[in-house]
């Protein structure tokens, strides 16, 4: 018992990363129906932003913050700059998120080298322990911020204008520019959301997983596929669809052999795509047509 | 347009031109140490270590009055980008001989190229099954410490220390599961019986449920086996987990960002490992201790920082293939060769001695046990018997 609950808070905590990363590629599709190839790598530049500041001397909530909000105008950017230019066009602007990524990778090799880079525990390096399973205390700032961020979230895109105006440029574009909601603008926002919501997850688990450039890439297949399990676009299915992984990970790793751990995660993609290719929830256009 | 591409005609005619004043071709060796991917934090000071070696002996005025040139590749730690970039050094750049790669999976990757090209290499991998069996590896050699001479010095702090039992995590690359097979075949025979060993994946970042299980077992010992951030991560996983029994590493843990990554949770570790962190505690009469000092003070001079021990990998490595040239000329076979009938040479890692059957060069003698003390490599205190 023991060790179930030890392997399942700790496929909890991946899972709230992958829950956190999924959702950021929800954003990106909803405003676009992109598949950001680059989402991965919005975690690892803010880890690696943020040790830097940190080494620098800053405060390490204010390097945290700095570095959230970097990596966003960053998102912001390669909108504008790389995705917006190649009009509504599906394809080419994957294959430039792919681009992208490879930039952001080596831009990230150039400037903090090939090895990993630190980044301090929020509240120290202790955990707890209750009845034998240990919770390290990043452990539940991991779980915390992923609630905090899931609920700001689910708020915004509920009950606000700007929320609500983006869903509904999710739901049909083309109606909701005929209605006068600027299409331009969501679409910053939901790279901006992306990139938020990619950053914060790259900076809390940074202690625990310790970052370095390529660490974008294992991250964002795994994101990639909390989406297809939860449903593509639904960002209450990416969140569900991260932690479910997350679980299944661990508890394979931990009852079955470590060396399964990968494979579980892709057999359960296989396995969506096969029986339910809308996965969990469904995907949010056709859910809410 | 046409004005900057006459520069650069003129440019590379020039280039041509003091290439053809020099008499004599220089002696090219071949470089295969990662500057990127997943063991550039290994293969980076081996390169500096071997960069250090060919300066040297160019400044003393190079091998019989030729500059020695080394040809490195960076193959990003991938196996196939190894075979290609092997292709390249021995058909377009003609190399007397290779420094090979650091990880081990790439070495496994071209020692049968190597074999059929007929150019030695000394492989940086700590991995035994490189160079064996001796007979079909005529041409591979090993540098580094291997895990059976790192083990068997292990093993013995451990039975000093009154351990039986002991549990194993390694990583799932050739480093990790080579070691893994040689501690299995070695731990009975220094009467200690290991009760379980589990695997993580290379990039994994998260290594608590596999600890979770060795905590359930009655291992009086841990012994973690990686490279890279995955070191790091498990070392920290294992003091979260507060698994109190002493924390046994691998000799690829003698790592200065290894420290910087683990922090705290690295102190008390004990590890395997070459004299090069502990030159000053080292007695007088250690016929390693001025060649380290020399080693330390230019790779200091030259790179601003301290040597790790894969840049003494890289620098013995560079010099006994150079010793060999000088010794044999510069035909690969010869130089193969004079490489088998090195006898006690004093290097940085170890005293190397090679041989028919023995392509390994280190012995268990020139290996030390360290504890992380404070974030630093200190000699480890003898176990009282």
């Amino acid at each position: 018992m023991t060790e179930f609950a030890q392997y399942l808070i700790s496929g909890l905590v991946v899972g709230c990363i992958y829950g956190l990363i999924a959702t950021g590629f929800t954003a990106v599709y909803n405003a676009t129906h992109i598949v950001n190839f680059a989402q991965g790598e919005s975690s690892m530049l803010a880890a690696l932003c943020a040790a830097s500041l940190v080494l620098a001397g800053a405060p390490l909530l204010l390097a945290i913050a700095v570095a959230v909000v970097v990596v966003g105008l960053v998102n912001i950017l390669v909108e504008r700059l790389a995705i917006r230019r190649s009009g509504t066009d599906v394809t080419r602007g994957i294959i430039i998120t792919i681009g992208v990524g490879i930039v952001l990778q080596g831009l990230a090799a150039l400037v903090w080298g090939t090895d990993a880079q630190p980044l301090p525990a929020f509240s120290g390096p202790g955990s707890i322990s209750a009845y034998g399973v240990v919770v390290p205390r990043q452990a539940l700032w991991v779980l915390g911020t992923t609630a905090v961020v899931m609920a700001l979230l689910y708020l915004f895109l509920t009950r606000s204008f700007l929320g609500k105006a983006f869903r509904a440029c999710a739901m049909n574009g083309q109606a909701a520019a005929l209605m006068g909601i600027p299409t331009g603008l969501m679409r910053s926002i939901g790279f901006l959301l992306s990139g938020t919501v990619g950053a914060v997850a790259g900076v809390i688990i940074a202690p625990i997983a310790l970052m370095q450039y390529d660490s974008g890439v294992a991250l964002g297949i795994k994101g990639f596929v909390a989406c297809i399990i939860g449903g593509f676009g639904n960002p209450i299915g990416a969140a569900l669809g991260g932690l479910l992984l997350g679980a299944t990970e661990t508890l394979a790793a931990g009852y079955i052999s470590s060396g399964f751990k990968n494979a579980i995660a892709y057999v359960l993609l296989l396995l969506f795509l096969l029986v339910r290719p809308g996965g969990l929830l469904g995907e949010f256009g056709a859910a809410k047509r | 347009m046409i004005d900057w591409k006459k520069s650069l005609a003129t440019l590379v005619l020039c280039a041509a031109g003091t290439g053809a004043a020099i008499a004599q071709e220089p002696i090219k060796l071949g470089g295969l140490l990662e500057t990127s991917g997943f063991i550039a934090s290994l293969g980076q000071p081996a390169l500096e270590g071997a960069q250090l070696a060919v300066e040297q002996v160019n400044a003393a005025g190079g091998i019989n009055g030729r500059k020695v040139e080394l040809v490195n590749l960076n193959t990003e730690s991938d196996n196939t980008k190894t075979v290609s970039a092997l292709r390249r050094l021995i058909s377009q750049e003609k190399v007397v001989g290779i420094v090979g790669p650091s990880s081990s999976g790439s070495n496994f990757a071209i020692v049968d190229a190597v074999e059929r090209a007929k150019v030695p290499m000394i492989g940086i991998g700590a991995t035994r099954g490189i160079v064996l069996p001796p007979e079909q590896r005529r041409y591979s050699f090993l540098a580094p410490l291997t895990d059976v001479v790192v083990e068997t010095v292990m093993l013995e702090d451990m039975r000093a220390r009154g351990i039986t039992r002991i549990a194993m995590l390694h990583s799932d690359v050739a480093f990790g599961t080579s070691a893994r097979d040689t501690l299995l075949q070695l731990a009975g025979k220094h009467g200690i019986t290991v009760v379980s060993t589990e695997v993580f994946g290379n990039a994994d970042t998260d290594m608590t449920p596999q600890l979770t299980k060795i905590r359930g077992t009655e291992a009086q010992a841990v012994v973690i086996w990686a490279t890279g951030p995955g070191l790091a991560i498990s070392t920290k996983n294992y003091r979260a987990l507060g698994l109190k029994q002493p924390l046994y590493l691998t000799h690829a843990a003698n790592d200065f960002n290894y420290l910087r990554l683990a922090g705290e949770a690295a102190n008390g570790a004990l590890l395997p490992s070459s004299k090069i962190y502990v030159t000053a505690e080292l007695p007088a009469g250690d016929a390693q201790k001025p060649v380290l000092e020399q080693f330390v003070k230019a790779y200091e001079a030259k790179y601003g920082k301290q040597p790790a021990t894969f840049a003494g990998n890289g620098y013995d490595a560079a010099m006994l293939l150079m010793n060999a040239v000088r010794k044999a000329g510069d035909q690969p076979g010869a130089v193969r060769d004079a490489l088998e009938q090195v006898n006690n040479y004093v290097g940085v890692t170890a005293v190397y001695a090679y041989g028919p059957e023995d392509h390994f060069g280190t012995k268990p003698e020139s290996v030390q046990m360290l504890v992380v003390d404070e974030g630093k490599f200190k000699l480890a205190p003898k176990a009282a018997n």
